[in-house]
């Protein structure tokens, strides 16, 4: 068999020839020219990848012992992005910037070997010597701008509401439910017992929607800016869904019948199906028109913590705290797609708005963008290595993300990253971008909620998770006037009292002016006493020596 | 040794009598003897039943003198009845200092009254206490119980008072006005082990239970603090309006809550978690907040000890938790409490001990990862009870009078009569089977039993010890201990077989056991040429071995504080590792011959900590850490574990001893000791050790000792007083021997022959070296097959194959036909009467009953086969209970 043989000869070849090999890595560095993945990375793998990465065993789907099959990934999606070893996952496994970290149960392959790695991939994962790089793909993370869901007409803003908040806590408390409207200038910020709306250009405070329903856990805008959804509940006890509309403020829909308080819902876009799900793993589908559980999703095995509906209401991605992500069908529930590469609890998951990208993020740490088409997965990235924990579209195609390193991070479409936004107090729990992109609202652990312009990642403002009521807004206001009149009265007091003493000074100041000059007509008069009494003396001695015969002159003559 | 001191500590009343004073009895033993009372040895009265001499109740069989003699004795008695027939003698307060150390300190306390034999009685809430300066402090008296707060800094006293007697108690108040923030290791964490929270039921589960998830009894706060927190940001706690967080919502039952209602919303564990989320749900602070938080050092329990008297009498617990930075708090609140014997002393979960029937309990208080106990007493009420004046046995060693007055201070404790000593040829036969593992011969029998010597039962365990077969048997029982067996590649039987000389060797020239120890623990070189290498080679996993050295050398069992501290002892994970880092370094290489190992120290490898990723320094368990030159962590440990300060080897090796006579230990298992299962008697076990160290570890003295005493030497009949008591000695236990000796004592008194792989026909059981080796009837009788350490690995249940095996296999008849001992007595020309005589002798040790021999005898006699018949009798004989068992 001369292929049995051929075989055979060039296992020896590359087993006698390594050391060679690896030295060729180093002249070729040496020299400069772009290492490729014959001469250059395949030894490395064979070294430390292709005991378990082989065309028999493929562990996780991939196989690294050969060119095309190392480009083709595995089975969570490709592992080489060529010409970005950062955002390669093979790289960012090897180099430990990601989990898990290969290769597993022992230490990391040397820097050396990295470096090849790095550049090969850099310079575009070039098969062989003399090879071109690989292409890397276009537009397919692009948004298409076509197919976008745009909502039309004049913006959509509440009326005039009442400023005054249901419940106000001890202090902040965790931002959990954060939502900016796509067409107005309205973001809606749940608590306990009520949904807070604030303009997003002035930060004022807008209304305040009750919700005795319990804690808000989600907001969420229909997809037209017409709706708004409030879900949560109390704790182990009730879940329940709440849909206001926009611009009159009022109640057009409570639904659901939860025994634990809802983690997870959004509302389809024709706004006729409601879908909610929590710790009981189910994700209930229901009818908003008359509250009926229209179909069920068991297929979850841990809470749902993310889901959200395509722009055209069709399809719906469900992800659950043990790192199942799921694509169905929005009318019977029927599966799609498994989305498969989440090693932790998913967190959030958004449908980009013209339908074709799906993105979700991990206590895993990743981020990840899926093809919503097949569910077939098209980019990994670490974007907050202790955890992520939320992600949202822009409208402009752009991605943003909260995670536990307490910042936001801005994205490129394909993952590329921005800029980061923060640090914030605390871990950033939520974001949410306003209709133009221009402004990201970030909320954190410990309360605070903060704008930044995602121009230029500069903080623009905060806004009070935890305003005060009415009265004591009132209170506040009338202290500070109090405070303002007796600042006030104090000055006048004042300046009547250094008047006072300038009257008195000025008094005392003429009195000793006389003083003066009548001591300075003292001091002449004493002066010229003191002439006359120096010639009297003078004239009495001249006396006593004319007595005493001495001198002969004329008394009394000088 | 911080942990142990509850367990030991002195109350008021002096509970111990000096050793060998075998015959002073305390001066509250009140009694009369009269001789000359038909029927009757003594008259016994107790004072004080009814607070008051009334007659009718103080007298026994009519002697109506004794009320004169009591009438006398309250005479005597000085203090005011309070409680009914309690004549306090004196009172104690506790605890001994009260130290208030922030403006939200407090300390309750507890008074106890004595009784002049010994009897405590709670009356905290009838004490009156006052201040020597009251601006220093607020004595608040809630529903009985006594609060001191701070109110000013200073000095001074707290005056205790009840019934006339009195007791000062030093107050020390710092920092009155600091308002000292909670600490989340110290203030917050404790409330979910005292709530049962991180139970291994519950979300101390490895999974969690319902999506919530603690480390369990709260080995990792740093974890515990992220998952209340920040696991799922927003849904445990809200800053913003904490009472209505869900973990504190859950806990109080306001929601539904698998494991139910934890605590009251308006307790103080309720409180604490409100206030400590109030204050914003902080860290304790610092970059390295474990660190940072004084370090636990200490958990009090008060009273240190109480003898209730009578049902359903209570007696509320203080625990004081002691804190490296010189500061103490009252943890009572915040303990996990259980007991060791519910069905006398119940404890409920707010620290309060109700007394039951007879008998006594340890109370356990669990607080982080301490757990203590104080000992209880329960007598009952009314309970008249005079001590039995033995005098000393002839030939009893002054260890053996220890034991004796040791076990007897605590019989008295629990108004317990022991059983007599039982007579001579009871006693051969139980001294030969233990110290041997033989049964007398018939003229071994008929001389002891000629003997008149006073001493001759100590001259007879002299004797036994001084035979083959005394080392033969302790052999057996240290191969136990070292796993001797051969295993696989590792240990090659020839090896197996060289350790077991080396064994022989060492135990027959009575090497002291810390030398043999430390022998085998500091052993490098060939598995051939240095036989005790082969401990290391028997388990070569780092963990299990660290494992096997606490269980074997130290009694403790550590595999708990592998994954989690230990919940009902003191080691922790810290304490696992930096023992488990002693063994890291030892190195194994091939030798020659490839059946030998070379072991050798080869270093470098260190013990990483499972929680921090980084390298543990060697630490004793309990003790510091040794500065180790070199590779020679395990001449450092064998150094610390033979030490004689060792807290735990030599009374560990005593307890191992004394259970192989007794059948139980005085910590049961012996091999299990720990803060939750303490001894039963505590000073005795003590004394054992020190009497160990004291004679340089000599096992023979050991023994002599133990064998010579009257606590060995009793029967196993009960009385009324001792009959439930199987813990405290009081009678002798009747035991299953080992099945080796089972299958030595078959083949002796058959006259038969055992043949074992690798040794000579007639070898006996015992003398078995490879714990591979095994035959039906030892596997099926419980032989340990040595693999596990577990002293538990030794079977000696009796159990229904056991019973089957020697009824129908051919254990017993295959044997009596194939040693013929009836057809040779027969041949010999003895009368059937003569040879059911001879039976019993071989059998029991005894001559038959009338009853017995006459019921025999009429059996042989109506049978047309003699010689069956006999052979039947000896089979029956061979089946029943008094042969199987040492009693």
């Amino acid at each position: 068999m001369p292929s049995a043989t051929i075989r055979r000869v060039l296992v020896f070849v590359c087993m006698v020839g390594m050391p060679l090999l690896i030295a060729a890595a180093h002249s070729a560095r040496a020299a400069d020219s772009p290492p490729n993945f014959e001469e250059h990375v395949l030894p490395i793998f064979r070294d430390h990848c292709c005991g378990c990465h082989n065309p028999d065993k493929k562990t996780g789907g991939l196989d690294l012992s050969s060119f095309g099959q190392a480009m083709a990934g595995g089975s969570s999606g490709g592992v080489i992005e060529a010409g970005d070893a950062d955002g390669s996952y093979l790289y960012l496994l090897v180099t430990h910037a990601s989990e898990p970290r290969m290769p597993p149960e022992s230490s990391k392959i040397s820097d050396a070997s990295l470096a090849v790695i790095q550049k090969w991939i850099a310079s575009g994962a070039i098969e062989r010597a003399g090879g071109k790089p690989v292409a890397r793909p276009k537009n397919t993370l692009s948004l298409d701008v076509a197919a976008a869901v745009t909502p039309d007409g004049p913006p959509v803003m509440p009326p005039r509401l009442s400023l005054e908040v249901i419940t106000r806590g001890r202090r902040p408390t965790t931002v959990t439910a954060l939502a900016a409207s796509p067409h107005g200038q309205v973001l809606a910020l749940g608590s306990r017992e009520q949904v807070l709306l604030y303009h997003t250009r002035s930060l004022d405070l807008l209304g305040v929607l009750p919700f005795p329903e319990g804690v808000v856990r989600v907001t969420k805008f229909s997809r037209n800016a017409k709706l708004l959804l409030a879900a949560g509940g109390v704790a182990a006890k009730r879940g329940r869904v709440v849909i206001w509309d926009v611009a009159t403020a009022k109640r057009v829909a409570e639904v659901g019948e939860e025994f634990d308080e809802v983690l997870a819902a959004d509302i389809s876009a024709d706004q006729r199906t409601v879908a909610l799900g929590g710790s009981s793993k189910v994700v209930r589908l229901i009818e908003t028109a008359d509250d009926r559980v229209a179909h069920e999703i068991r297929k979850h095995t841990d809470w749902i913590t993310a889901l959200e509906f395509s722009p055209d209401g069709k399809r719906l991605a469900t992800g659950d705290r043990a790192g199942n992500l799921f694509l169905w069908e929005s009318r019977g529930g029927h599966e799609v797609a498994t989305l498969k590469g989440h090693s932790a609890a998913i967190t959030a998951v958004s449908w980009r708005s013209d339908g074709n990208v799906i993105a979700s993020v991990s206590e895993d740490g990743s981020a990840r963008l899926w093809k919503a088409a097949t569910g077939e997965s098209l980019k990994t990235w670490p974007a907050h290595p202790d955890g992520a924990t939320w992600i949202t579209w822009l409208s402009d195609g752009k991605l943003v993300s909260t995670g536990r390193d307490s910042r936001a991070k801005l994205w490129k479409a394909d993952g590329g990253r921005v800029r980061d936004l923060g640090p914030l107090t605390d871990i950033a729990t939520r974001v949410a971008a306003t209709d133009d992109g221009a402004r990201l609202f970030v909320g954190d652990w410990a309360g605070t909620l903060t704008a930044f312009s995602a121009a230029d990642g500069a903080a623009v403002g905060t806004l009070d998770t935890n305003p005060p009521r009415l009265e004591q807004r009132l209170a506040a206001a009338e202290k500070a006037r109090a405070e303002v009149i007796a600042a006030k009265e104090a000055a006048s007091e004042k300046h009547r009292v250094a008047l006072e003493t300038l009257a008195v000074a000025e008094s005392q100041m003429a009195a000793a002016r006389k003083e003066a000059e009548d001591a300075a007509t003292e001091l002449e008069a004493a002066s010229d006493r003191q002439a006359e009494v120096n010639e009297a003396i003078d004239r009495v001695k001249s006396d006593l020596d004319f007595a005493r015969g001495k001198t002969p002159k004329e008394p009394h003559s000088e | 040794m911080g942990i142990g001191h509850n367990l030991t500590s002195e109350s008021g009343v002096d509970m111990k009598r000096e050793p060998g004073s075998g015959s002073a009895r305390r001066a509250w033993k009140f009694r009369t003897r009269r001789s000359g009372c038909p029927g009757e040895a003594s008259c016994e009265i107790s004072f004080a039943k009814e607070g008051g001499p009334g007659p009718a109740d103080h007298f026994q069989n009519g002697h109506t003198w004794c009320i004169v003699v009591l009438i006398g004795l309250m005479a005597m008695l000085c203090g005011t009845t309070h409680a009914v027939g309690f004549e306090s003698v004196s009172i104690e307060a506790f605890p001994p200092k009260v130290q208030l150390d922030s403006a939200r300190d407090s300390q309750r306390m507890v008074v106890q009254a004595h009784a002049a034999d010994g009897r405590s009685l709670d009356v905290t809430s009838e004490a009156e206490v006052t201040l020597s300066n009251t601006a220093l402090a607020a004595v608040n008296r809630s529903s009985g119980a006594i609060v001191v707060t701070p109110a000013s800094d200073g000095d001074g006293m707290i005056r205790v008072t009840h019934a006339g007697h009195a007791v000062e108690i030093p107050l020390r108040v710092v920092s009155a006005s600091t308002p000292a923030p909670l600490s989340f290791r110290l203030d917050v964490m404790p409330v979910f082990a005292r709530a049962g929270c991180n139970m291994g039921s519950c979300h101390g589960a490895a999974r969690g239970k319902d999506g919530f998830n603690l480390s369990l009894f709260g080995f990792d706060p740093a974890g515990d603090y992220h998952r209340l927190t920040r696991e799922m940001p927003g849904r445990r706690i809200d800053l913003a309006s904490p009472r209505d967080s869900l973990l504190v919502l859950k806990a109080v039952g306001a929601v539904p809550h698998t494991g139910g209602k934890r605590f009251e919303p308006d307790s103080d564990l309720a409180g604490r978690l409100v206030r400590w989320i109030e204050a914003g749900a902080p860290d304790d602070p610092g970059p390295d907040p474990a660190t940072n938080v004084p370090k636990l050092t200490g958990l009090d329990l008060y009273p240190p000890m109480s003898l209730l008297e009578g049902e359903k009498t209570s007696q509320p617990i203080v625990a004081v938790a002691r804190l490296a930075d010189g500061t103490d708090r009252d943890v009572t609140d915040l303990c996990w409490y259980s007991t060791t014997n519910e069905r006398s002393v119940a404890v409920s979960p707010d620290g309060h001990a109700t007394s039951g029937s007879r008998g006594e309990a340890f109370v356990m208080a669990r607080y982080a990862t301490i757990t203590v106990g104080v000992p209880f007493v329960v007598i009952p009420a009314q309970l008249e009870f005079t001590p039995v004046d033995e005098p000393p046995l002839p030939g009893a060693t002054e260890g053996a009078a220890a034991i004796d007055d040791l076990v007897a201070t605590k019989l008295e404790q629990l108004r317990i009569t022991p059983s007599a000593v039982c007579d001579d040829e009871t006693f051969l036969r139980r001294v030969t089977l233990d110290l041997i593992g033989l049964l007398p011969t018939p003229e071994e029998r008929a001389a002891f039993l000629a003997d008149s010597a006073a001493d001759k039962r100590a001259r007879m365990v002299d004797q036994l010890m001084a035979r083959k077969e005394f080392t033969e048997l302790w052999v057996m029982r240290w191969a136990e201990i070292l796993q001797i067996r051969s295993q696989g590649n590792d240990v090659s039987p020839k090896a197996a077989l060289l350790y077991h000389q080396w064994l022989d060797r060492r135990i027959a020239a009575n090497e002291p056991v810390d030398k043999m120890v430390r022998d085998v623990l500091t052993a490098s070189g060939g598995t051939f040429e240095n036989p005790p290498t082969n401990y290391f080679q028997l388990e070569r996993d780092t963990l299990k071995l660290t494992e096997n050295v606490a269980q074997a050398f130290l009694g403790m069992r550590i595999q708990c504080a592998q994954c989690h501290n230990h919940p009902f002892d003191r080691w922790t994970m810290d304490d696992y590792y930096g023992f488990a880092a002693f063994f890291t370094q030892i190195g194994r290489k091939r030798a020659a011959d490839p059946r030998e190992t070379i072991v050798l120290d080869s270093g470098g490898r260190e013990m990483d900590h499972p929680l921090t990723k980084q390298p543990t320094a060697p630490k004793f368990l309990g003790g510091g850490s040794p500065k180790i030159s070199g590779t020679a962590r395990r001449e450092a440990l064998a150094a610390w574990i033979t030490s004689p300060e060792n807290p735990f080897f030599a009374k560990h090796m005593a307890n191992i001893a004394w259970a192989h006579f007794f059948g139980r230990g005085i910590i049961h298992e012996p091999d299990d000791a720990r803060v939750s299962n303490p001894p039963s008697n505590g000073p005795l076990l003590d004394e054992l050790g020190r009497r160990l160290i004291a004679s340089g570890h000599d096992f023979r003295a050991l023994v002599r000792d133990i064998c010579t005493s009257q606590t060995y030497q009793r029967s196993c009949e009960p009385n009324d007083t001792n009959r439930s008591d199987d813990t405290n000695f009081s009678h002798a236990a009747v035991r299953r021997p080992r099945a080796e000796i089972i299958l030595d004592v078959l083949a002796q008194v058959t006259a038969t022959q055992n043949k074992f792989p690798g040794l000579p026909l007639g070898a006996r059981a015992v003398q078995v070296a490879d714990g591979r080796t095994s035959t039906y009837f030892l596997t099926t009788f419980g032989r340990a097959t040595r693999d596990d350490v577990c002293t538990c690995a030794v079977s000696m249940d009796p159990n229904l194959s056991q019973a089957l095996h020697l009824v129908n296999g051919d254990a017993a008849n295959a044997r009596i036909r194939q040693g013929n001992m009836v057809g040779r007595m027969l041949d010999e020309g003895r009368t059937p009467s003569d040879v059911i005589d001879a039976l019993f002798i071989r059998c029991f040790g005894r001559m038959p009953t009338d009853q017995e021999w006459s019921e025999t005898l009429v059996t042989v006699h109506d049978a047309r086969d003699r010689k069956q018949a006999l052979e039947d009798i000896f089979w029956a004989l061979l089946n029943s209970p008094e042969f199987i068992f040492n009693h």
